[in-house]
This record gives C-alpha cells, structure tokens and sequence, in this order.
C-alpha cells in the first residue's frame, strides 16, 4: 500500500469513505457540496506546496502565481464560446505551468532561505499586477468563462463539470490521485534524493546529484499541480481574478500547510479542513471573525507543534 | 596519454588568507590503494575536498581516467566515477538504511552495475537487519558500514575514504578493514585517509605523508619500510 504510517491510513479509511458519502447528506443543499468542493481543491494546492515546503526545503511564497496561472491559462488558451476538451485543456494547463517554473526556477533556486521567500514573493506581485493592471485580462474583476469544457474521452462522457455533485466527485478523485502521485514520488529514488538534498545539500553534491535539477523538477512539478487546482476552482466558479495570484493566499496555505503538519503530505488535507471548518463557523458567528481565526490558529499551532498530522501520529505511537 | 586513474599536480589551496596545500602531486593507478597520511591539520581533508571540487585551488591539476576535472562541478566528478565516504560518516537524520541505499543505487557512467543492493548487504549482512532503522539509529559502526555501502552503489571507480576507522572499536575497526581490503581485491582503487600506519603499509600500495600541507613523503610499501622512522616522525606528535 501506498500510505506510510498507522496515522495516514486511519485518516485515508476515515476521511475518503466520508468524503464520497457527504453528498449524500448534503444533497438537498447544493451550496455545501460546492463549499466541501472548494476546500478539495485548496487541499490540491496545500498539498503541492507542502511538498514544495515540507519536502523539498523550498519556502515559497509565491505559489498562488501558479494557481492564478491555472485559471488565466484556460481564459487565455480556450475560445471564449466554445466548447472545448477538458482533459486536452489539463494537459496544455499542466504543461504550460510547468515550462513556466522552469523558467522561474531557474532563477529562484538559485536563492534559499529569506532570500528565496522574498524573490517568489517578488515575482508573484509582478505577475499579479501584470493581471490586475491589464485591461485585456478583465483587470480587478478578472473574466468569466461562458462555456465549461466538456470531458468525453473518445465520445464518451463520464461526468458533467455543471453538475455540482458531479465535479465534487471528479474533485475529490483528483485529491486521491495527488496523495497517491506524492507518495510514490516520494518513495522512488528521485524522493529519497529529495529527501537527502533537504537535509543536507552539500553531501548529496558529493554523492553525485546535481541538486539544482533535482530542485528544478520538484518545484514544477509542484507548480503544474497548483495551477491544475486553480484550473479547477476556475471552472468551478466560472470566473478568475486577480485574488487567486494573491501573495495572501500563498501565506493562508502556508499555514494550512502548518496547521496539517508540514511534509505530511496527506496533513495538508487536515490543514485545510480545520482551517476551512474555522473560517465558516466563525465567519456566520461575529463580524470580528478574523480576531478569532487569529487566536484559533495561534492556539492550535501552539498545542500541535508539528501539526495535527504529528500530534495524531504520537498520540498512535504512544497507544501501541 | 596517462595511464593513471587520478593524477593530481601541484595543488595549491587556500583558505582565505592561509596557506594549506603548497603543491600536492598524488597519483593513483587503476586498482591501486593509496595511503594519505599525516597529523591533524596537514592539509589531508584539505586535499580530498580540492579534488572533488568541494573548495577551489588557487592552482593545480586534477585529472580522472585521463580527463580533466578542474573546471567540473563536485557532482560530474562524482558522476565521472568517485566515491567518497567523508569523515564523520555523513548519514542523513531523515532517512532509514534502506532509504540510504535506495538514494544512491545508480549504475556507474560505463552503464555497470557491479555493485547491487544484494552484493552491499552480503558484504554487510548486519546492515541488512537494520534496513528500517534511521542510519542515525545505528552505532559508530554500523554507520561506517552504512557509509561504505552508500559510496559503493555508486558502481565507482575511484573510493575515498576519509577518516574510515576514527573512533571505532579494536574489534569493528578490523572488520572495516577487512571490507577494505575486499574492496580493493575487487578491483577498486581506494584512497584512504587515516593514522594507523600499522595497517596501511600492509593494506596500500602507495603512501602520501603530509606535512604542513607539503608532501614530506611519497613512496611504495618497500620504500615505506625503509624510511619508515622518518615516516613515523612526521606522524608523531
């Protein structure tokens, strides 16, 4: 099996079969299955920058530029009312993001540490500016996209991106499908030597990796799964604006990341759920929600240190 | 065209403003072992890490199988067919034995595999009832086992060990040595760092002695023992 400790199987037989049962109970009301839609998304992107972060050593706090870049990329590449392929549009989203951390990478890993935080920052703001400053591109209100594409593979349709329980499903299956890509990369050779670079670069040099490349080709693969999230909520909401390339979000899944327990991978779920869960009780509870989510947070950061993720998992250890 | 395996002329390193390796020459032949000695602070470490291009000589030449390796990074070096096991073992905190062996598995640049995860683990069979422990886990030992395994699933041409008996037991020190020498009777050139001349003379084909970063001695096992009281004043405290 593909799960690596007690902890992450509990939560995978706990948290997928309830998952593909929620819409059962929440079937009369189409606004939550679109809401547990939303936050399987964010736990697409949390879970690529925990890998990015947790994993790799790489800080960043310029992800959200590929998870805007996903949703721009459809409004950019797809004729405005036509119809197109889904799977076909994944595939240039994915591809496109990728060649673009390419080039990006190039520059970034050449930094580590603040400095590496500071110039993904930087050059997230200057590719947010670009889309919120550009008439073409919709500017602060972003653009709407008419027509969904459609997802048949050789004239067959499994599922239709309209139907909210539909796309939910399709969500959620795309989360399993990144625990299960994450962890094999992190099993094979290529994760081990990411592994060994985040503890120790300069031993890894001498034992013949080059650990730019190796860097290079985490981060876009990690940046091709964020812009596939932000392809996602796109055709999701139907709309993308220049908040999805925000820095702010970049930090809020930080500390998703945080809160789930970094390098986890599977954690990034848990961060993102309670995260989540918090931000809507506390938003329908007081005006002042921001005052509460701030002293949640702090508390929970502060009673899990490694997060839940790594509480969860010494509280298992210490049962058996 | 040369037929040594590592030719290294004239090597000047400094640190800063300091001084530490006045023109080191150091050769080693194909299936060669080599003995780099000398007190603490000679310029030993010094030495391997300007030839694997961990730090950059002022001066000097460093050619593998005949190319030049001056302007390489360390990893094409390593990739040309190197392998080195540093001082103080160099285990990495997250990774079990396993996921050590794993990390390094790799075919030499030949495309050989003469070194494979079951060969390290006859050659090292308690490594193999140690295989889900963190490489931290294990002892002093173990961990320098660990280390040679590591650098010989690199498939290598060329092994360097630094330091490879420091600190160990009477008893586990011996068994390091005996892998060694297996090692060399594999075919593998070696060039060992370490103090215990006792066993180096016996073990090596060629010796190095350095002094105050200058090669005070280098000669044969034969020539070793007939100077070998110079040699040992240069050694002693």
């Amino acid at each position: 099996m593909f799960l690596t400790n007690k902890t992450e199987a509990w939560f995978f037989w706990v948290f997928f079969p309830l998952a593909l049962l929620a819409p059962l109970f929440l079937e009369q009301n189409e606004f939550y299955v679109s809401k547990i839609t939303t936050v399987v998304i964010l736990a697409i992107f949390v879970m690529s920058l925990d890998y990015l972060i947790g994993r790799c050593g790489m800080v960043t706090l310029g992800h959200s530029m590929f998870y805007g870049l996903g949703g721009y990329l459809f409004v950019m590449l797809a004729p405005e009312y036509e119809t197109v392929n889904f799977w076909v549009y994944t595939f240039y989203i994915c591809v496109i993001a990728a060649a673009i951390a390419l080039i990006v990478g190039v520059v970034v890993l050449r930094t580590s540490g603040i400095y590496m935080i500071m110039i993904t920052l930087a050059i997230a703001q200057m590719c947010f500016y670009f889309f919120s400053d550009s008439i073409h591109w919709g500017g602060n209100d972003g653009l709407f996209i008419y027509i969904k594409p459609e997802t048949s593979i050789f004239g067959l349709s499994f599922f239709d991106l309209d139907n909210v329980t539909h796309f939910y499903y399709f969500c959620l299956l795309s989360l399993f499908n990144c625990l299960v890509f994450f962890r094999m990369v992190l099993r094979s050779r290529f994760g081990r030597v990411m592994d060994a670079i985040r503890e120790n670069p300069q031993r890894t040099t001498a034992l013949g990796y080059n650990i730019f490349l190796f860097r290079l080709a985490s981060y876009a693969m990690a940046s091709a799964l964020g812009a596939y999230a932000g392809y996602l909520f796109a055709l999701q909401y139907g709309y993308v604006n220049p908040s999805m390339l925000s820095w702010q979000l970049s930090g809020t899944a930080l500390v998703m990341s945080i809160l789930g327990g970094m390098g986890t991978i599977y954690g990034a779920i848990m961060g993102t759920l309670v995260y989540e869960g918090l931000h809507y009780s506390l938003e329908h509870l007081t005006e002042h929600w921001l005052l509460l989510m701030g002293i949640f947070i702090i508390a929970l950061v502060m009673l899990f240190k490694s997060g839940i993720a790594g509480f969860l998992e010494s509280l298992l250890e210490k049962r058996s | 065209m040369s037929t040594h395996l590592l030719e290294v002329r004239g090597l000047h390193t400094l640190y800063g403003a300091s001084h530490i390796l006045h023109g080191v020459d150091l050769c080693i032949e194909p299936g060669q072992a080599v003995s780099l000695m000398g007190r603490n602070g000679m310029g030993k470490t010094t030495t391997l890490k300007s030839l694997l291009g961990v730090v950059t000589p002022r001066s000097g030449e460093v050619s593998f199988k005949g190319q030049r390796l001056d302007a390489l990074p360390t990893w094409q070096r390593m990739r040309r067919g190197i392998a080195y096991v540093p001082e103080g073992r160099g285990m990495f905190h997250n990774l079990t034995v396993r996921e050590h062996l794993q990390m390094a598995n790799r075919p030499n640049d030949r495309g050989e595999t003469q070194w494979d995860y079951d060969r390290v683990l006859a050659l090292f069979p308690r490594l193999g009832e140690r295989l889900d422990n963190l490489g931290t886990q294990l002892s002093g030992g173990e961990q320098q086992m660990l280390a040679i395994g590591r650098a010989l699933l690199t498939n290598p041409d060329l092994l360097i060990l630094d330091e490879a008996t420091e600190g160990l037991a009477p008893l586990i020190r011996k068994e390091i040595w005996d892998v060694i020498r297996l090692i060399k009777q594999s075919g593998i050139s070696t060039l060992i760092v370490d103090k215990n001349i006792q066993v180096l003379k016996t073990l090596c084909d060629q010796h190095v002695v350095l002094v105050k970063g200058r090669v005070a001695f280098s000669g044969n096992s034969q020539q070793l023992l007939e100077n070998m009281s110079e040699v040992e004043s240069y050694l002693s405290v």
